[in-house]
């Protein structure tokens, strides 16, 4: 209510300053190019980048509805972000990397400055110039998590010859996005608010599963001081409240509603803060960077996702970071030696209360009846009279990182060579605090209940030195065509698994109860310790050759690529009678493929072609159990493709836009075996506008056949579970220049 | 002066004597001061006799010098048992002898599983402790077992 409140208070705020500022007699356009030419770090334009890049520009990005990071899943080639679980899942899967938990593949840069936290990415868009993507291993100039490649957004900016904008859309669900952004000065401005009453009920509790309320802000001011010296402040907020988690149980081969008894959701307060300085010297053009980050997040789960009170689980974050990187590099940009020389740092401290309560159901079927089954009858059994036993779970988490790089390119006629190096130094520290107390009694022999407390803490590190070497070469065929080939290598950090120390508790309360009643089971209850919930970074070389074109309305481009993964990190499930999840570096995979994009825009029309295929498979992995070495690699789709066309017809002094895409991804592996598949499927999306002068109506729709499908698929305590692809949506919205 | 002489004597025979008992019972304590052991157990099951190897036994001497307690970790009474449990036997009763000491109990309850066990009631223990080595049998209920052990650590 108070959300709502706040940012029915900001639209109104935002919107009477803009009534304030006037017109300037611009129309809305249709024709900005759909490339962008600038790039964030790279000491060559985008146009000579030996690597595959996507860009869409900030007018596709409106007119296909594309405001959060999932929305660009097959836009970009071989890009899949499903969307499922809350704000912050986040999952992000690129030529064949990614995984469901943990450290992202894929960097997030904000007008260049890095977004650290996985759980800050997914936020509205409002006020964004342009969407970069670089595709495949950037480690040398981003570092850590750059390894299936960079997505770089570009914000509004003062400099822009822009008019202030307006956008209020309302359609399935009750869902309203009210977006609006503006320059004041030496200041862009941008706000978006959004609510959905949800797309999923939640039958058990006759209610929206997942509904959303969700305000972001954006201030960046710049200033330029003469010729040489500019200074920027990007400042950015997201605070949301949502429901969540709408995953159905998949029994007797039939996908059940999604039904669960305990609360579930997720509320998240992020704030960034990067500054940025620029001195253009006669010889040397220096760029700093810094930032600072906060997160304040709060997650509610319901682990069972049944209706039965099992467990939940609650995820309370408080994290702080700071980034800072010094980059010099060469003035004179027609010179053949482009040297590029850096300096990164960061540092984070992350405090997490994790408490897991086992509920009266889960006490008897994950504690007392996996007891008793090794109890002899005859002898006795075993009770526990708590309703409730919360296992108690805290964590300091420090991450800090120190990088040095460099990257030079060689402008050689119609070659360009680019030779780099990057050594990254990174250590975490994790301090864990747990434990957990029950009453027990053993019928008949104990007369009374007991108490018994299980502390568990202490603390685990690492640190580690990673090389990251890229080598390219670039040809220029001629004016339209240039061919390059790349060899690189990233790397995705290490970390800590905090998910598992609730089962490694479960498990050492079982062994100490029994413990203390002298009674040793022959086959103990297993659990991983807490020096096993360390996990290594993952690194990848990646192969890669591409062409790229652009002649007259044409561009397209063609990338094929190899990757080798090695210390490959999986999300896996511990032995014994485990409740939670846990990444470990479970082995090695290779994934081979192609993309292509294809980009026509003559005159009114356009159209657009994305296409990826990746063979993505272990090479080795064997989980104690199975040997999968072969197997495809679950979540990572074979194919990803988007088609679009559109046209604006003009009559009088209106436009008409109409615009139909298509979109879709698979076949997926949902599991490791490969027993569970999702096939290929394919969903249809429109739009039609109507552009008058200042002002655009529009309705859009988004999986227009309302075609079902799977989003996500898990297992819990045996059971299986997926997320559905959210129905058709009907949006229909007006668009304001002021 | 007669009378003060006597009273002397008898006050010097009084300690003398006190002294002649507490040396008796140190002479105890030492000889079955707490000490674990490590031996077999045999247990004479209804399916047949069976060992429980490396069984570990804490001999704990009471405050009262003669008796104690015994604690056997870790035992079977069926090979088809799929636990072992620490099982005390308390209220043993200790004498000494040339070799050491002679254990022996009443029918008893041992504790077990965080309380008295009467389904494994104890009856017949006899036992000695003889330099390092312990030696006992008893019934646990109706099943005949025994252990010989030896210090651990000495």
């Amino acid at each position: 209510m108070f959300l709502q409140t706040f940012a029915s208070a900001m639209t109104t705020f935002l919107l009477s300053l803009l009534t304030f500022v006037s017109p300037s007699g611009d129309t809305l356009t249709h024709h900005i190019p759909d490339i962008i030419i600038t790039a964030a770090k790279e000491p060559v334009s985008v146009g000579h980048l030996p690597s595959a890049v996507s860009s869409i520009s900030q007018v596709s990005l409106q007119r296909e509805g594309k405001y959060r990071p999932n929305t660009l899943s097959q836009i970009i080639p071989g890009l899949h972000i499903p969307d499922y679980g809350a704000s912050l899942t986040s999952t992000i899967y690129m030529r064949g990397l990614g995984s469901r938990m943990e450290n992202p593949v894929m960097g997030l840069y904000i007008d260049g400055i890095p977004v650290l936290d996985k759980n800050a990415y997914d936020s509205d868009w409002e006020g964004i110039n342009s969407v970069k993507v670089l595709r495949g291993p950037q480690g040398t100039l981003y570092g850590r998590n750059a390894m299936g490649g960079v997505l770089s957004l570009s914000t509004l900016s003062p400099t822009d010859d822009s008019d202030p904008v307006i956008n209020v859309e309302y359609g399935t669900a009750g869902t309203v996005r009210a977006g609006a952004s503006m320059i004041l000065g030496n200041n862009a401005l941008s706000a978006t608010y959004r609510h959905t009453d949800g797309y999923f009920r939640n039958t058990f509790k006759n209610s929206s599963c997942d509904p959303y309320d969700g305000l972001s802000l954006r201030w960046r001011w710049e200033r330029h001081y003469g010729e040489r010296i500019m200074m920027s402040n990007l400042l950015m907020s997201c605070i949301s409240r949502e429901g969540g988690f709408a995953y159905g149980q998949w029994k007797n081969d039939t996908l059940r509603p999604v039904s669960y008894n305990d609360e579930a959701g997720y509320s998240r307060l992020s704030v960034i803060d990067g500054y940025r300085f620029r001195y253009h010297g006669y010889a040397v053009i220096t760029d700093a960077t810094a930032s600072v980050q906060l997160l304040a997040d709060d997650m509610l789960m319901d682990q069972d996702y049944t209706e039965h009170s099992i467990f939940t689980l609650q995820q309370r974050q408080l994290s702080g970071a700071g980034t800072m990187e010094l980059s010099l590099r060469r003035a004179d940009t027609d010179a053949a030696w482009q040297p590029m020389t850096g300096i990164f740092s960061f540092y984070k401290r992350n405090s997490m209360h994790a408490p897991v309560v086992f509920k009266r159901e889960g006490i008897e079927s994950l504690m007392l009846n996996n007891a008793n089954s090794h109890i002899p009858t005859d002898i006795g059994y075993l009770t526990i009279s708590d309703n409730e036993i919360p296992v108690y779970s805290d964590f300091m988490i420090d991450t800090w990182n120190a990088a040095l790089f460099h990257e030079s390119v060689f402008d050689m006629e119609r070659w360009l060579f680019t030779a780099g190096l990057r050594m990254d130094f990174e250590g975490g520290n994790m301090d864990y605090d747990c434990m957990t107390r029950l009453l027990y009694r053993f019928v008949p022999i104990m007369a009374a209940d007991r108490e018994l407390s299980v502390p568990y803490n202490g603390s685990v590190g690492h640190k580690r030195i990673e090389v990251i070497p890229k080598l390219s070469a670039l040809f220029r065929a001629s004016d339209a065509v240039i061919i390059y080939s790349t060899l690189s290598k990233g790397y995705r950090a290490g970390g800590f698994n905090t998910q598992i120390f609730s089962d490694i508790l479960q498990n050492m309360t079982m062994n100490a109860l029994m413990e203390d009643l002298g009674v040793h089971l022959d086959r103990q209850f297993v659990s991983v310790s807490a020096g096993n919930t360390e996990y290594d970074p993952e690194t990848a070389w990646n192969m890669e050759a591409g062409t790229r074109l652009h002649k007259g309305s044409v561009r397209a481009s063609l990338a094929t690529y190899c990757i080798n993964v090695h210390n490959q990190q999986l999300t896996v499930f511990p032995p014994g009678m485990s409740t939670g999840r846990m990444m470990t570096n479970a082995g090695r995979s290779r994934s081979y493929g192609v993309e292509a994009e294809l980009g026509w825009n003559p005159g009114r029309f356009r159209s657009q072609l994305s296409w990826s295929w990746c063979d993505a498979r272990f090479t080795r992995f064997n989980d104690g159990n199975s040997d999968y070495s072969g197997n495809r690699i679950p979540y990572v789709p074979e194919h990803t493709l988007y088609m679009s066309m559109g046209y604006s017809l003009a009559i009088n002094d209106k436009t008409i836009d109409i615009d139909a895409s298509l979109n879709g991804a698979g076949p997926f592996n949902w599991d490791e075996s490969g027993t569970r598949r999702e096939p290929f499927s394919i969903r249809a999306n429109g739009r039609m506008a109507l552009v008058s002068g200042r002002w655009e109506f529009y309705v859009r729709g988004e999986n227009l056949t309302d075609k079902s499908g799977r989003s996500f698929y898990f297992k819990s305590m045996g059971n299986e579970f997926f997320a559905s692809v959210k129905p058709r949506i009907i949006m229909t919205g007006i668009t304001i220049k002021l | 002066m007669k009378k003060t002489f006597f009273l002397m004597l008898a006050l010097a025979a009084i300690i003398v004597g006190c002294d002649k008992n507490e040396k008796e019972d140190d002479d105890v304590k030492t000889i079955i001061a707490s000490t674990d052991y490590s031996g077999t157990l045999t247990v004479d099951a209804s399916s047949g006799k069976f060992d429980n190897e490396n069984i570990k036994v804490s001999y704990s001497s009471t405050e009262k010098a003669d008796s104690a307690s015994i604690t056997l970790y870790q035992v079977k009474f069926s090979p088809r048992m799929p636990l072992t449990i620490d099982v005390t036997v308390p209220g043993i009763i200790v004498k000494k002898t040339e070799k050491g000491a002679a254990l022996s109990c009443p029918r008893v309850v041992p504790l077990a599983m965080g309380g008295e066990y009467p389904n494994y009631t104890v009856t017949g223990f006899v036992g000695e402790i003889a330099g390092d080595e312990l030696t006992f049998s008893l019934n646990f209920g109706s099943t005949p077992t025994s252990y010989h052990g030896k210090a651990i650590g000495q």
